[in-house]
């Protein structure tokens, strides 16, 4: 189980990317989220493609990693490229399927939707993959900090980020244990109807999420018994250095967000 | 491990907790004092009120009737980050107290929350990781340890706090036997190096005998405080706190049984000091034929 988790994984290369600083990083993932919502054409989507694998290439991942975050997702990017062919109407027609009409309007616009959601997804998980989990909530933490400023919490929105990746491997964990109890008992969810099978699975939620409450119990208890206050100040053991190769990487996305622009 | 310069107690009068106004009282009438450096041990059976009386020390929970003085503070709202700086705890799931995402990241949470500076933090941090030896641990995520190694960077993340009271609340309950040796062993050079006060909840029968006093806990109130050799000895109160006799105890009695005769020990040295008097294990106490049956 703890294998298939890519959500939140550091892969230490050794490369440049990995050594920006994470703020840059996380500035660079909205960045490349604006790019990628400002792009309507397959030029674009192309011109996007080839700047994230220049990124993830220099950061010495395998591809094959990127493609295991984004899979997943797979389902939902299938629904996202379905509805457009099906609901989008435009361009000349392609197939006519009676209840519905396909354009080659709705197949771009289905296409082009859909790797929108790969490389978006693809681009967060760069930085995650090249950023450990605990640098990249102390950059949201700092990041977020003007929220301060309209009420916000910065520092407890970067502390449950933080504390809810710190948990997905031991959640995982404990519902891998409760499945395989429930199997071992004789749970089978093959050859079952679907609604059967939502049944057996909110079986496995419940525990799971009572679990859950329960070690969130503990943990502000071990918090409070750290000394932890809501608000309080703090100071921060690592410290984070901006330097030249973070302000040339942001740079860089300047010229993307003009190419896409005018693609 | 040298510092303390302050002498911890810690002091009990007539504490009681109840869940709500109505309820029935979890504890009451809980009084003892502690006094600086001692190892106290709590043991009682599950509902007892053990872990209930450990959160009222460490000032997780307010007492209800009666009041607690740790290290020289009445623990009460307004006192509460002074005896968060002089209380440490220790919880039964290891799993459950780590905020950071990395050992090191947890061990310094508490020292961010202190305002310490970062060279500071850095100091205690390896300090601490060197001593419980998990130096090379720091960069692991919790979840990736053995259940023994995240109760050592649990203990490590407590210590580098500096506390004068180290509370352990099941500390070992989660663990498997050899961590569980590690952990008592841990409580051992902890007492002997000195300056800490330790307070241990436990249902281990060889972790209250390791410690200096145990107190035993029956429906919410002290059943018997004394020397552990002495408690341990009561086959009333074992049954009463739901005890397993240490294991020397269990073969005096099972030699018993057999005809050995042999009183009550609680160590090895003892056991074996009675059967072969004389230092010798050619001359045996009466029955002493029986004696490998038993082991």
């Amino acid at each position: 189980m703890r294998a298939r988790i890519v959500v939140g994984r550091y892969i230490e290369t050794g490369s440049w990317v990995h050594s920006l600083d994470p703020r840059a990083k996380t500035t660079a993932v909205l960045l490349f989220m604006a790019a990628v919502f400002m792009t309507d054409s397959y030029a674009g989507i192309a011109v996007l493609l080839l700047f994230s694998l220049i990124y993830m290439k220099a950061a010495a991942i395998p591809l094959s990693m990127f493609a295991r975050a984004i899979k997943p997702l797979l389902l939902i990017i299938l629904f996202i490229f379905v509805f457009h062919l099906l609901f989008t109407a435009g361009g000349s027609p392609i197939v006519d399927l009676g209840l519905f009409k396909l354009y080659a309007g709705g197949l771009q616009r289905g296409l082009v939707a859909a790797s929108r959601m790969v490389l978006f997804v693809a681009f967060a998980a760069l930085a995650s993959f090249t950023t450990r989990p605990e640098r990249l909530t102390q950059a949201l933490g700092l990041l977020l900090k003007p929220l301060r400023y309209v009420g916000g919490s910065p520092d407890r929105m970067a502390l449950m980020v933080s504390v809810s990746m710190r948990f997905i491997p031991t959640i995982f964990e404990e519902a891998e244990r409760i499945w395989n109890a429930q199997v071992s008992r004789g749970l089978e969810l093959r050859g079952r109807p679907m609604r059967q099978q939502a049944r057996l699975i909110l079986s496995l939620l419940v525990p799971v999420t009572a679990g859950a409450f329960r070690r969130a119990l503990d943990l502000s208890e071990s918090m409070e018994a750290r000394g932890y206050r809501l608000g309080a100040p703090r100071s921060a053991y690592r410290r984070l250095t901006w330097q030249g190769k973070d302000t040339w990487f942001i740079v860089s996305f300047f010229p993307l967000l003009a190419a896409v622009w005018w693609l | 491990m040298d510092k303390r310069k302050l002498p911890p107690a810690l002091r009990l009068e007539n504490v009681g907790y109840r869940r709500d106004a109505g309820a029935a009282p979890v504890l009451s009438g809980v009084s003892f004092t502690v006094p600086a450096g001692q190892w106290v041990a709590i043991a009682g059976r599950n509902g007892s009120g053990k872990s209930t009386l450990l959160r009222l020390i460490a000032g997780l929970l307010p007492a209800s009737e009666g009041g607690i003085e740790a290290a020289g503070t009445r623990i009460g709202p307004a006192s509460l980050s002074e005896i968060r700086r002089r209380i440490g705890i220790v919880f039964a799931n290891p799993d459950n107290q780590f905020v950071g995402q990395t050992v090191a990241d947890d061990i310094a949470f508490g020292l961010e929350n202190r305002c310490l500076k970062p060279e500071e933090i850095e100091r205690r941090l390896l300090r601490y990781a060197e001593l419980l030896e998990i130096a090379d641990l720091l960069d692991r995520h919790p979840a990736y340890l053995s259940g023994g190694q995240k109760q050592r960077a649990a203990i490590a993340a407590v210590l580098a706090l500096e506390p004068d009271i180290v509370l352990f609340d099941e500390a070992g309950s989660m663990l498997d036997e050899s961590a569980k040796r590690e952990l008592l062993a841990i409580m051992r050079q902890l007492r002997e190096a000195g300056g800490y006060t330790m307070i241990s909840v436990t249902h281990d029968s060889e972790e209250l005998l390791a410690a200096d006093r145990a107190i035993l806990l029956a429906n919410g109130t002290v059943a018997a405080d004394g020397l552990p050799s002495e408690l341990l000895k009561s086959e009333r109160l074992l049954e009463a706190c739901r005890l397993q006799a240490p294991y020397v105890l269990q073969v005096c009695r099972a030699l018993r049984r057999q005809g050995v005769d042999v009183d009550d020990y609680l160590t090895e040295k003892e056991l074996i000091d009675a059967l072969w008097p004389s230092g010798s294990i050619m001359s045996p106490v009466a029955g002493k034929e029986r004696i490998f049956g038993v082991l």
